[in-house]
């Protein structure tokens, strides 16, 4: 069964226009303002010359965009003067994701993203407006065409071994939301706004230059009456609204977070402005990770994430899929045993932390923090003892206190034959990884000669996350458990 | 091929040819450098002088020592390959140990250079989904030989990326 080469909705002229002009809008704003006083009829007719060139692109762009169903790919046209066509067969696509902005809802379109385990920067196929029932239309094209391929070859899958099980559990649909409660704990502990407040001092740092000296002065002199106290209370003033807005942002984002789990399939729908609906199938999970930020550490909540590939560049910084933004670490273990049943939680045996593992944690943190306050301390101790004191404190602090967590939390044991469990710190947040042994690319294993006397050694892990790789790594463990797991990878 | 084995010991002259022409290549820059000389004020030529020569001089430490070096990282750099994975052992001080499943091989390439030729050797790049990993070198008949017995199992192996 083929469809035939379909457009996209008119719509998507609109968004294409919106991304043309966030792309163009500074270059061509601050060349406008560098001309307009030379020629002002010329650069406004220059202006109007350019907007119509852009919508006359993007509706030549529109016009020549096309994709196809077939029986086993999708076909992607496009290009206007080079002409592109994309094939995107079912089998090798990762996971697929919807957004919908509100106002999309009642014209009923979405946009549609197709990603790949390509390199390709940004997903492989994204259609920018498209009616609703396209993903349900896609999903049957997959479904079809996988339900094919399993009758010849059975696929070594993340759930290998409960196809059996699977086709029982066909007709039941897992779900879970998280409550008001979670989500309201999650965004007050989230440290986003710290970002926020860096890129507002930035810019203060250039506003600054720009306010003429005249108004500083006054401003100051304002100032000066109430001192410092009024300065410090502004600053409080501006870090709270920051917060205030980063929470709200991130209410908006996980809005209504529900996942379910049917056929093998992950579904997670978040969003308030902007509905966003992530479909990937449990056998392209490359890992599962518990995170835990200190702050979160002690309200005993963490977020649940999955390591996958995608070629999604959209939000660098948290390349993991979120499939559960924030739960109760006491109700974790359930919420494996019902999502991902054949990780075996509950024959997780976790090894306490080796004294030798925290001496040289500490030991190299301690080292580290020593040079630092050698030089500061030659750089500074002209000026004020106490700076230096201070200093050293600090740095104590920051470099001992990551390294102790670091040593508490170092855990690697071997869950069962297909399960290995990876627990490490990254600075102060804990991260616990259930990695498949299918999804390990490879097995480092290091050691000093020195280390090898004391019976120590490093491991590393290479996984696939995103479009690059991922290292997980522990470092100072017993060389026994290192052993244990190089054998159990090699069998 | 079932045993640990070393790296053909001709490798040694191509890492020294290696060292020698990477050294080639920094006495050309830090010529290229000495041209400055002729530019900055007086007052500081003594300064310049005194960082060009010492990065000279490290340059030239660090050609000698490569020299010494090659007979550790050849002593010490070992490799083994069976039906299920590649192996590979580096470092005596610092031990490196990587163990790569044949099923989690995307694709092996051989290289082959001017320097590599003239020793009848190839380099094998070894890539999964995640990276890549290196052999130096190895006899040209032994890569064919490696690289079909890769190709060989990761096709049966199920690629399940």
């Amino acid at each position: 069964m083929t469809s035939k080469p379909r457009r996209l909705h008119p719509a998507a002229i609109l968004f294409f226009f919106n991304k043309d002009i966030k792309n163009l809008f500074i270059p061509v704003a601050i060349f406008a303002f560098a001309v307009f006083q030379q020629a002002k009829t010329w650069t406004i007719i220059g202006l109007i010359a350019f907007f119509i060139l852009v919508v006359a692109g993007d509706v030549v762009r529109y016009m020549t965009f096309s994709y196809q169903f077939f029986d086993k790919e999708i076909l992607v046209h496009k290009g206007i003067f080079i002409k592109k066509v994309n094939h995107i067969p079912y089998d090798r696509i990762q996971n697929v994701t919807t957004n919908q902005w509100f106002f999309l809802k009642p014209f009923k379109l979405e946009e549609l993203e197709i990603e790949t385990a390509g390199h390709s920067e940004g997903p492989e196929v994204s259609l920018v407006a498209v009616p609703v029932e396209l993903k349900d239309e896609l999903n049957s094209y997959r479904h079809r065409f996988s339900s094919e391929v399993t009758q010849n070859v059975s696929r070594e899958t993340f759930s290998e071994g409960s196809k059996t099980k699977q086709s029982l559990e066909a007709t039941n649909v897992l779900s879970y939301s998280i409550t008001w409660r979670e989500l309201i704990k999650f965004a007050l502990t989230s440290p986003a706004f710290l970002s926020g407040l860096l890129v507002v001092l930035a810019i203060y740092g250039k506003v600054q230059n720009g306010i003429s000296n005249q108004m500083y002065k006054v401003a100051a002199n304002e100032f000066a009456q109430f001192g410092w106290v009024l300065l410090v209370v502004v600053m409080i003033v501006i870090v709270l609204l920051f917060y205030v807005l980063s929470v709200f942002a991130l209410i908006a984002k996980y809005y209504h977070f529900h996942l379910t789990k049917e056929n093998g399939q992950f579904e997670m729908r978040y969003g308030f402005f902007k509905t966003k609906r992530t479909n990937i199938s449990e056998s392209r999970i490359q890992a599962v990770v518990v995170k835990q930020t200190l702050l979160r550490s002690f309200l005993h909540i963490s977020s649940v994430k999955l390591v996958i590939i995608s070629n999604s560049n959209k939000e660098e910084t948290e390349k993991d899929i979120i499939v559960m933004p924030v739960i109760e670490t006491a109700k974790l273990n359930d919420f494996f045993k019902k999502f991902f049943p054949h990780i075996p939680v509950e024959e997780l045996k976790q090894s306490q932390s080796v004294s030798g593992t925290f001496y040289y944690d500490l030991r190299n943190a301690a080292i580290f923090s020593l040079v630092i306050d050698l030089v500061v301390g030659m750089l500074f101790y002209r000026i004020s003892w106490l700076l230096v004191l201070l200093l050293i404190a600090v740095s104590a602090v920051i470099l001992l206190m990551p390294a102790y967590l670091n040593a508490r939390r170092a855990r690697l044991s071997i869950m069962n034959g297909q399960y290995l469990f990876l627990q490490n710190n990254q600075v102060t947040s804990k991260n616990s990884y259930f990695v498949p042994k299918n999804s390990i690319q490879l097995v480092e294993r290091r050691q000093s000669i020195w280390l090898s006397k004391k019976k120590f050694a490093h491991i590393r892990l290479s996984c696939r996350s995103g479009i690059a790789e991922r290292i997980l790594q522990v470092k100072y463990l017993p060389e026994q458990q290192v052993d244990g797991v190089v054998e159990w990878y090699k069998k | 091929m079932d045993k640990v084995e070393k790296l053909p010991s001709s490798i040694k002259t191509i890492w020294r040819i290696h060292a020698v022409l990477e050294y080639v290549i920094f006495a050309l820059i830090m010529g290229g450098v000495s041209f400055f000389r002729l530019v900055i004020p007086n007052a500081a030529t003594g300064y310049f002088n005194i960082i060009f020569y010492t990065i000279n001089v490290i340059g030239f430490i660090a050609l000698i020592g490569s020299f010494f070096f090659v007979n550790y990282l050849w002593t010490f750099w070992t490799y083994y390959i069976d039906e299920r994975q590649v192996e590979l052992h580096k470092g005596y001080f610092f031990r490196k140990q990587v163990i790569i499943p044949i099923a989690r091989v995307q694709n092996v390439t051989l290289k082959q250079g001017p320097i590599l030729r003239s020793k009848d050797l190839q380099k094998i790049v070894i890539v999964t989904a995640s990276g890549m990993s290196e052999i130096d070198g190895i006899m040209s008949e032994q890569a064919d030989q490696l690289k079909e017995t890769i190709m060989e199992l990761a096709q049966e192996a199920k690629n399940d990326i």
